[in-house]
């Protein structure tokens, strides 16, 4: 086997913490959760395994009880009207999939959900996204649907242009503070007081 | 060809800002020696992360020499010589020659149409000598497979995702040529979500100059004018998010090496704030 320190991008002198830190955004990376719908999911599989094992036998030389948390995908799909399209889809035949579903007149929810599903597979992201959002809109209770489409819109808030962090960052809560000892000054100047403390 | 892959500067350690120079420097120079003078001028960012990403498929370090640019002999320079950039610069050719050709018969040059056949007439030539070996025999008939049927989706006027993955194949055998196994499947998968972004961020670029002028745009087929683009900017952006998010996926899988800090500052900053930047409709920078 490699060179666990290597594994994990840390050096053999590295501290405790910094390995489980380390080994902590590693797993983040590697987590099933981000491969759902994915095709190199198995490869990510693969890296996730070498990452546990290299942290398991790193937490095993320096003879520390390791606790680790593994990673467990979710996935639950109730059973319904359109089972057969969802096994077609879970084997990885989406133009069959597609077919039948094309096919079926009842166009619900659950129908623009798998839709979303395949349109996601093919990385056509735009129409996935058009169909997971009217899914949603048609059964706003469903728990999947509202993941897949939060799967779908996640990606957004750290990779796409409108990035949280970099466009709205004017009120972060430092700012917020400044802005409230300011105001606290201000007031102090014409008499009043609204932070009592300072 | 379009400029749009390019780090965050902002956010990078200086250790690999160097390394980023030092790659453009290395492929400039290897452009400029065994493919084409004229070509040096048009390198774009695009062929200088493809040089990164393939020396991280192939598992190649970065090997920085030192020696003085051709273009400004007063100053050395660190550059980086690998394989990667070898293959890089005969895309850059292939691409070049292939884009050039595609604009030449779009009749939309007016003026410019002498010399742009002539260039292509050029490149043509030093296209044919590169070709003689291969991956780049294949490599050449796959892209010009993928131009062909790409540019019949267009003529059908598909939608948006369609072409942009269509785009997305072509460029996956630009990245992914002469690989195997699991190198292959993450460098078809990167090239893939790559290729469909820069797709995608091209038409919203373009979007106002199509309008004018009256070309095919698939976002104004779909929405209609340009002021509809502008209001569903951040339903685009999930696309933009998606495709970017795939990519770093993809290229993350690979072995941690000289590059990963930068490849990872590219496709998770870099990307974003390209994005962001063409959606304001900024000038580049």
């Amino acid at each position: 086997m490699t060179d666990p320190y290597k594994v994990l991008g840390v050096s053999p002198s590295a501290s405790d913490d910094e390995i489980k830190k380390a080994y902590r955004e590693l797993a983040k990376k590697y987590h099933p959760d981000n491969y759902v719908n994915n095709p190199l999911a198995d490869l990510a599989g693969e890296k996730m395994k070498e990452i546990n094992e290299a942290y398991d036998q790193i937490t095993a030389e320096r003879q520390r009880g390791g606790t680790r948390s593994g990673g467990s995908s979710s996935s639950s799909s109730s059973s319904t009207s359109f089972s057969r399209v969802r096994a077609l889809i879970a084997s990885g035949d989406y133009t069959n999939a597609e077919a039948l579903l094309d096919s079926s007149s009842n166009r619900g929810a659950e129908w623009h959900y798998l839709k979303g599903c395949i349109y996601q597979v093919r990385g056509y992201y735009s129409q996935a996204r058009a169909y997971l959002e009217r899914a949603c809109a048609m059964d706003p209770s469903n728990a999947e649907y509202r993941a897949a489409y939060n799967n779908l819109t996640s990606s957004q808030a750290q990779y796409g242009g409108f990035n949280t962090q970099r466009t709205s960052g004017d009120c972060d809560a430092c700012e917020l503070c400044s802005a409230l000892v300011c105001a606290d000054c201000m007031c102090e100047c014409c008499g009043g007081d609204i932070i009592r403390c300072c | 060809m379009f400029g749009y892959v390019k780090p965050d500067r902002d956010e990078l350690l200086v250790k690999d800002y160097n390394l980023y120079k030092a790659v453009y420097c290395g492929l400039c120079r290897e452009i400029k020696s065994n493919v084409s003078f004229f070509l040096s001028f048009g390198l774009s960012y695009d062929f200088v992360f493809l040089a990164i990403a393939r020396d991280m498929l192939n598992r190649n370090g970065a090997s920085v020499e030192k020696g003085r640019c051709p273009y400004n002999p007063l100053k050395k320079r660190a550059f980086v010589k690998s394989e990667g950039i070898v293959y890089a610069s005969r895309v850059a050719l292939i691409l070049v020659e292939k884009s050039l050709e595609d604009k030449r018969r779009d009749k939309d040059v007016g003026l410019l149409s002498p010399f742009l056949a002539i260039a292509e007439a050029y490149l043509k030539r030093r296209l044919k000598k590169i070709t003689r070996n291969e991956p780049y025999l294949t490599l050449e008939m796959k892209i010009e497979e993928g131009l062909k049927e790409f540019s019949r989706l267009e003529s059908e006027r598909s939608d948006v995702d369609t072409l942009a993955v269509a785009f997305g194949r072509v460029l996956a055998d630009a990245v992914a040529t002469g690989l195997e196994g699991d190198g292959e499947r993450i460098a078809r998968s990167l090239g893939t979500a790559l290729g469909s972004w820069l797709y995608l961020a091209d038409a919203v670029d373009d979007f106002e100059k199509d309008y004018k002028k009256g070309h095919f745009n698939p976002l104004l087929e779909q929405y209609g004018t340009p002021d509809e683009i502008r209001s569903h900017l951040r339903d685009i952006d999930v696309s933009f998010g998606a495709w970017a998010r795939d990519a770093h996926l993809a290229l993350s899988l690979v072995d941690r090496c000289d590059y990963t800090r930068l490849a990872d500052n590219i496709l998770a900053l870099g990307l974003g704030r390209e994005a962001y930047r063409i959606m304001k409709g900024d000038k580049n920078d």
